[in-house]
């Protein structure tokens, strides 16, 4: 007979029922002088349990006459229990013997069932307990003797813990191919970038995704940013290499180190004047950072040609390098403390700012594509299309936002990869609700539980940074990708002089 | 969380009792083993066993890997692979949940269907229905001569793969193959974001197991 293990109820216990539930008649056993009406099968509640094959007999016990009435309950050859888990929570299981099994204690050479290097089984009450004790994944058997002889095979499976099954690996030598690797492997699982101005301070993270450690890849997500003090002048830009191109670390890097390189003097004071020409998605700003994209997608597919011409049999192509690109730049006006966004995406991720009481998404996710067609700033089609209707494209891409200076004090902007968007936002449409962007801001960055980020209000940015690296090696099932985040937020308007001081780093 | 959904669809009739039917038991077991040994495997990766003979049935829904359990298969009757492919779907369409603008679906399911003979039913209706879906790589496997290839063609168009007998070793290599394949598909997943839909996506497989 082979026995499965079913749940009983929804409480979780678990009986086991035959298989078979018609008694064959070879497991029917009456004792001789016993006659069949007068044998009395007891039937219980109704559980499943009961449909298992009883063994109805009598027994004279020794030293006295009276006749009692024992009811023995045959238990499969094999029984299989639910599978066991090594994470803390489930190490143990029990499970309720049939009325009228009675294990066997005490036959001195079936006792070593009861302990067990491995295991610990346990009658408790009605139920027998089988609590690991190591922590081997894998098959367990044992035996399992009662009434006095009668043996059945018990089968458990243990699950691993599986986050103990993630392994962390470097990238090999051959792996190396670009100059930049030497420096990515210093900082390869993780880096962060903080700066602090009399206008904004800013705090960002970038760790190695689960499935990379695992695999011994690189990352493959990346950021950079550029602030100018003096004006007011901002640019924050997060990029994620495509998992499936084998340079997209590289495409990732090129991409912000273009950007960064050019908007100091691209992006000018003249460029941010005149609120009617910047606030549309076809204004000033809007179309030079689309251009500055397009040819920071030149850039790349310029740079892979000059490197087959180098190494021709290498075969590179641009696809190799796809990368999204999520750039913002911020205009801080210091004559009224107000403050203006205007932000370009290719890709999945998220830019979005968040006041307090509202939030708005600052670009339009491709991820929701069920095709997992995310499309890149590095997929040709994307600027074939666009040159075919560049108003389209730059209202489908470009948002713009005005802050007054009270709403400015409330709000922060962030800049995030899907490695940080998937897990918290999962769908579009929580992109778009402010009770999600409530709950991540509020709770998932300020909060003290596990997965959350802890930040305080009076922390430094250098130590926001250093909780936002901690923070990214949240976990969260089904979610390994590399993650990227970067928080701008506001000061109080006066947090300091002016400082002169230009930053780039991409 | 996105799951990835795999359909294991068994030949369990008649010819198949035997060694052949204890070599797919010994091979499920070893498939679970292996998935569960791999961290994105084990985290994606759910599984369902459809077997068909006299009658095709779901012994097993679609279920985490932490929790699955070999079922008991055994062999008898005839082969009713159009029955088959019609129960898949229906499971499909029950099981696998479906993206909307508010929830993330699941991947497209993996299939792999293994028969050792001849459909002793009509399946034009049933692989009508089958191609009515979308599923992930899915693949057919003739489980020595016995079976209709072309007919496995139909199925799954250029993902027909065949073994020369049904014996321990040959699917043995089946389903360390199907194995890979979980795995692979459930690494694409997780790295790239992106599922295998094709067979060439796949691990090559041991020379055991010829692609037709």
């Amino acid at each position: 007979m082979e026995g499965v293990v079913v749940p009983a109820d929804e409480s979780g216990a678990t009986v086991y029922v035959a298989k078979d539930p018609c008694p064959k008649d070879n497991a029917r056993t009456e004792v001789k002088g016993l006659s069949p009406e007068s044998s009395e099968e007891v039937k219980g509640d109704s559980a499943p349990h009961e449909q298992s094959n009883d063994l109805v007999g009598t027994a004279v016990e020794p030293g006295k006459s009276k006749v009692s009435k024992i009811v023995h309950r045959a238990l499969p050859d094999h029984v299989r229990l639910p599978n066991l888990s090594l994470e803390e929570v489930s190490r143990s299981v029990s499970f309720p013997l049939p009325n009228g099994i009675e294990l066997d204690k005490y036959g001195t050479d079936k006792r070593p069932w009861m302990d067990r290097a491995d295991l610990k089984i346990e009658l408790v009450g009605d139920s027998l307990r089988i609590t690991l004790r190591n922590d081997e994944p894998g098959e367990i058997e044992f035996p399992v003797f009662y009434n006095h002889g009668k043996e059945s095979l018990f089968h458990l499976t243990v699950n691993p813990d599986p986050w103990s099954l993630w392994t962390m690996n470097e990238p090999t030598d051959d792996q190396i191919v670009f100059e930049a690797d030497k420096k990515r492997l210093e900082q390869l699982h993780k880096s962060s970038i903080h700066y602090e101005d009399r206008f904004l301070s800013v705090a960002g993270a970038s760790r190695r995704g689960r499935s990379h450690e695992h695999a011994g890849s690189f990352r493959d997500d990346d950021m950079g940013y550029w602030a100018d003090d003096a004006t007011g002048r901002y640019a924050f830009i997060v990029a994620d290499g495509a998992g499936s191109a084998k340079y997209s670390r590289e495409g990732a890097r090129l991409a912000i180190e273009y950007l960064i390189g050019k908007l100091p003097a691209n992006l000018t004071d003249e460029q941010w004047s005149g609120d009617e020409e910047v606030l549309r998605p076809d204004g000033k700003v809007g179309r030079l950072l689309v251009a500055l994209a397009r040819h920071a997608f030149d850039h790349i597919a310029d740079f892979v040609s000059k490197e087959n011409e180098k190494h021709p049999e290498d075969k590179w192509e641009v696809r190799d390098f796809n990368t999204t690109l999520l750039i913002a730049a911020v205009k801080y006006d210091s004559s009224d403390g107000g403050m203006r966004i205007v932000t370009f995406s290719i890709g999945d991720g998220a830019i979005a700012w968040y006041n307090g009481e509202k939030s708005g998404l600052m670009c339009a996710p491709d991820g929701g594509e069920f095709s997992g067609g995310t499309r890149f700033l590095t997929t040709r089609s994307v600027w074939e299309t666009a040159s075919k209707d560049w108003s389209g494209f730059y209202n489908a891409r470009v948002f713009c936002k005005k802050f007054s200076p009270e709403e400015v004090l409330k709000t922060k902007l962030f800049l995030m990869t899907d490695g940080v968007s998937d897990p918290w936002f999962e769908t579009d449409a929580a992109l778009h609700d402010n009770d999600a962007w409530r709950r991540f801001a509020e709770e998932t960055l300020k909060g003290e539980g596990e997965n959350q980020a802890r930040l305080k209000s009076g922390d430094s940015v250098e130590v926001k940074a250093e909780k936002l690296v901690k923070w990214l090696h949240f976990k969260i099932r089904g979610n390994h990708d590399d993650r990227t985040l970067i928080v701008v937020s506001a000061r109080n308007a006066g947090g300091g002089e002016e400082t002169g001081k230009v930053v780039c780093n991409a | 969380m996105r799951r990835l959904p795999v359909y294991l669809l068994v030949d369990v009739s008649g010819s198949m009792i035997g060694e052949p039917i204890e070599s797919v038991k010994n091979g499920l077991q070893m498939l679970v083993a292996a998935l569960r040994k791999d961290p994105q495997a084990l985290e994606t990766a759910y599984l369902s066993v459809i077997t068909f003979g006299s009658s095709a049935q779901q012994i097993i829904p679609l279920t985490e890997l932490t929790t699955f359990q070999i079922p008991e298969i055994s062999a008898s009757g005839c082969t009713v692979l159009g029955e088959a492919l019609k129960l898949v779907c229906k499971c499909r369409d029950n099981e696998v949940t479906k993206t909307t603008a508010t929830q993330k679906g699941d991947w497209r399911p993996m299939v792999f269907i293994l028969t050792d003979g001849v459909p002793t039913d009509d399946p034009s209706e049933g692989i009508a229905e089958f191609h009515a879906r979308k599923w992930g790589a899915s693949v057919c496997c003739a489980a020595g001569p016995g079976a209709d290839k072309n007919l496995l063609d139909k199925i799954t168009p250029e993902c027909v793969v065949e073994l020369a007998t049904a014996d321990q070793t040959t699917l043995s290599a089946f389903f360390k193959w199907v194995t890979a394949s979980i795995v692979s598909t459930s690494k694409s997943i997780n790295e790239s974001g992106t599922s295998t839909d094709n067979i060439n996506q796949l691990p090559p497989p041991p020379p055991e197991v010829k692609i037709v």
